[in-house]
């Protein structure tokens, strides 16, 4: 007892050579036809293929700079906060700044200058004058 | 799908892989030899469409959307070129017109299902081929690959509910051919 697919392949088993050669035909084709034409699909995707392994080890090494990247952030900033007696007030800070924009002004522009009046010489050194009236 | 289980390396035969066309070629060869050659019954013809379906398949093989349809589509390729085969020896269109009949109310076997003595096969093959070619077709597909209703529309071009109608006739004459004869 056979099925209908056994009976009907059965009939044509005298074929299997030719359609061996037809196949070995058409898989040339497809070879010399993906090495003549580097430019297709076909060599754009193989170059892909070649670069799997450097695309996965530079995201390997991305991948790390990230999680170190994350872990130094942190520990910087709890650095910062044990290193310091007390943390900078927010205020200090901005009369600093403020001083410092004063000091600016101050030197951008310089306020007039006021002569001083001369000083007479109405007082004269008392011990200079009683040698002069000595020498006299 | 009779042989559903197979691995097929579709994804690498897309890249151009020849080592998985071959496989691919392998496994469809004869059965795709043996479909188109009850249908135009000329071997020589057969081989030549065999082989430009092969190369039709390589070349197309990105507008086959879904990689378990792949069987279908290669042999929809085959059905197509033995049209163009039928139209350019100028036949009679009749040849493929609708066979008139009615929609049928049964359940289509399983093709493993139906087995067949020695002494009945070659009057099972005598019945195959007296069958016109739109029901010849429907039945080769069913047996040959085990497509469903479906899958044959989508081969032959065919509406679902044609399929089933040409399907149970075919399974019909050919239920009577085996109960007649044992």
């Amino acid at each position: 007892m056979k099925t209908p697919r056994d009976i009907i392949l059965g009939r044509h088993e005298e074929a299997v050579p030719a359609l061996d050669a037809i196949r070995e035909r058409a898989v040339a084709g497809i070879a010399a036809r993906r090495k003549s034409d580097p430019g297709s699909l076909y060599g754009f995707v193989e170059f892909l293929l070649s670069l799997r392994w450097h695309a996965v080890a530079m995201s390997v090494v991305w991948l790390l700079a990230a999680l170190l990247g994350a872990e130094e952030s942190p520990r910087a900033v709890r650095g910062t906060a044990t290193a310091g007696a007390a943390p900078a007030l927010p205020m200090a800070g901005i009369l600093a700044l403020r001083e410092y924009s004063e000091e600016l002004d101050e030197a951008n522009n310089p306020p007039p200058r006021h002569e001083p009046p001369p000083v007479p010489h109405a007082c004269a050194d008392p011990r200079r004058e009683r040698e002069r009236s000595a020498i006299a | 799908m009779a042989n559903a289980p197979d691995y097929l390396p579709i994804q690498q035969a897309r890249t151009g892989s020849p080592a998985a066309w071959d496989a691919i070629f392998s496994r469809y060869q004869l059965p795709l030899y043996a479909y188109v050659c009850e249908l135009v019954r000329d071997p020589e013809a057969s081989l030549d469409i065999v082989q430009e379906t092969f190369i039709n398949a390589a070349r197309h093989i990105g507008a086959l959307r879904e990689d378990a349809k792949f069987s279908s589509w290669l042999f929809g390729i085959a059905h197509q070129k033995c049209i163009q085969r039928w139209r350019s020896l100028a036949r009679d269109e009749t040849l493929l017109a609708e066979v008139a009949v009615a929609p049928p109310s049964g359940v289509i076997d399983d093709p493993a299902g139906l087995l067949i003595r020695k002494e009945q096969e070659a009057e099972f093959m005598n019945l195959l081929n007296s069958l016109p070619p739109p029901q010849r077709s429907v039945l080769l597909l069913h047996f040959i690959e085990g497509f469903s209703i479906e899958e044959i529309a989508a081969i032959t071009g065919a509406q679902p509910g044609t399929v089933k109608s040409r399907m149970h006739y075919a399974k019909k004459a050919l239920r009577i051919l085996i109960e007649t004869k044992s």
